[in-house]
């Protein structure tokens, strides 16, 4: 009797000492969880499951106001990104309610222009220059804000893998399908991608919508160079929808 | 004033060897008036080696023998087109059977058209000391070394460009030559998982000057990688390389343009040397 009430005694202890919300995370993770309740998104069909996401993350690269306003009067602008920023928060929203993990990539350069491409040392002088660290330049645009979760990744050049440790940090993470949004397709889109196809990453994803690049011209041609290499190339709606 | 190199070992008259700040310090050189402090010999007529100079210390050499050099044409992105032959390689990319030859199944479209090009580009290039790269893919049979998404070409031990095997040899015409380099690569980029940058820096190697197929696969990624490695000059000969399609090649030459790249016809990147 002594002997059971003991066992019981440490059993309750056992329940009450335990990370009831690790664990709740850890099997929302693990384990399939089905959809019993249709979801919609503008008036989209119901996104199909899929088992995938812990697999999964997201790349939103260099949505930094000096890529995307035009009031901050950089010769960085991009001038197909202003209108993608509803997308990629679309995206980023939507990544959040499956799971996925969120990765922003964003230049951050030294005043000298040291750290930035050759044939872009010129831009800087004075102090001044595009996405300086710490400048307003170099910050993500309203409307999209890093949350606890998330991961930010500084890079230098144009593939977010270049001189970085994001492989490290997917592979880390058992992440082996990549999902990517933002700017510019023909240089940090392309270069991120084509990269992540040399790492084998599984499954590749690039948002046609949620790219951009200074001509509608440039980007369709760039998004089917990256297509005729295997790399998936759905719209939001199309992605909404699917698996993938 | 031409400077030549004597390939003959006998002596010239009293000045000693010094060695000459290069990254061998066994190159040893003298002329008739004396190397200056600053090891510059342009002001020399002739020079004397000690010894055999390796493939690096001849460019090296030519490099510092002031080759004269042209401003860019109109509408280059760069100011002036350096062509410092010892400072400058050309990377011959994937110009093999199973990518060009027009009985393959896995040919690029425009690969044929370009090998009279190419072989040209290759002459021009020795001829003026141009380190000569050949970098070739040559994959396991199984496929194990290849992009996950060619993987389904390697079944039964076949596929395109095995090593070992006829398709990834070299085209007819292109023939690798004492003093070149092969580098053997796996992904597009020529940069990509191998030493190509550890062999190009230790030759002092700044300037590139890429041929060869496709556009916007090992050309573009080859070329990106570069601009990313800071190479001062990086050059794309426009009728020496090619893409499945016309539209896709100049859309890519014109991409590579925007990032600062000099894109020239095979012509025009002739003219730029004078000796």
């Amino acid at each position: 009797m002594t002997a059971h009430l003991t066992l019981l005694a440490a059993l309750v202890f056992l329940l009450l000492s335990f990370d009831k919300r690790s664990l709740f995370q850890y099997l929302k993770k693990k384990i399939l969880i089905i959809n019993l309740e249709p979801r919609r998104l503008d008036s989209a069909p119901m996104a199909t499951v899929c088992c995938n996401w812990n697999e999964t993350a997201l790349l939103v690269i260099d949505m930094q106001n000096d890529f995307v306003l035009p009031e901050m009067g950089s010769p960085m602008l991009v001038a197909g990104a202003k209108a993608v920023v509803p997308a990629v928060a679309k995206v980023v929203s939507l990544a959040r309610e499956r799971g996925i993990f969120v990765i922003w990539v964003v230049r951050e350069h030294d005043p000298s222009g040291k750290d930035v491409e050759l044939f872009r040392r010129h831009h800087y002088s004075n102090g001044k220059g595009p996405t300086m660290k710490g400048a307003k330049g170099a910050e993500l645009v309203d409307g999209l804000k890093i949350r606890d979760g998330d991961y930010k990744l500084v890079k230098t050049r144009f593939s977010a893998f270049f001189n970085t440790h994001l492989d490290a940090v997917l592979k880390g993470s058992g992440i082996k399908r990549l999902v990517i949004v933002g700017v510019q397709t023909p240089n940090c889109i392309r270069q991120t991608v084509f990269d992540a196809v040399a790492l084998d990453y599984e499954h590749i994803t690039v948002i046609v919508d949620a790219t951009a690049a200074a001509t509608p011209e440039i980007h369709s041609s760039n998004i089917r160079d990256m297509k005729n290499v295997g790399v998936a190339t759905p719209t939001l709606q199309e992605w909404t929808c699917s698996g993938a | 004033m031409a400077v030549m190199l004597s390939a003959l070992w006998h002596s010239l008259p009293s000045k000693p060897f010094v060695s000459f700040g290069s990254a061998n310090p066994n190159l040893k050189v003298r002329c008739t008036v004396g190397i200056r402090s600053n090891n510059d010999l342009s002001h020399c007529s002739a020079i004397h080696l000690q010894s055999k100079p390796s493939a690096c210390d001849r460019r090296f050499l030519r490099n510092n023998c002031s080759i004269k050099t042209t401003n860019a044409s109109k509408g280059d992105d760069v100011s002036t087109a350096s062509t410092k032959c010892g400072e400058t390689a050309m990377l011959v990319i994937d110009m093999q059977n199973d990518y060009v030859l027009s009985e393959s199944p896995t040919r690029i479209v425009g690969a044929n058209a370009i090998v009279p090009s190419v072989i040209e580009a290759v002459s021009v290039a020795r001829e003026h000391g141009i380190l000569v790269i050949w970098v070739v893919r040559e994959h396991d049979k199984q496929g194990r070394d290849v992009e996950l998404f060619r993987r389904h070409l390697y079944t039964d031990g076949v596929g395109p460009a095995l090593q070992r095997s006829k398709g990834a040899e070299l085209v007819e015409g292109l023939v690798i030559q004492d003093g070149d380099y092969k580098l053997v690569k796996t992904r597009f980029s020529a940069f990509f998982a191998t030493n190509l940058d550890l062999v190009l820096k230790s030759c002092g190697i700044n300037n590139l000057v890429v041929v060869g197929i496709q556009t916007p696969n090992c050309i573009r990624q080859t070329v990106f990688d570069a601009v990313s490695l800071d190479y001062k000059h990086v050059t794309v000969i426009t009728d020496a390389t090619a893409a499945a399609t016309p539209e896709i090649h100049l859309a890519n030459i014109e991409d590579m343009k925007n990032i600062g790249v000099s894109t020239r016809t095979l012509h025009d990147w002739c003219t730029t040397f004078k000796l």
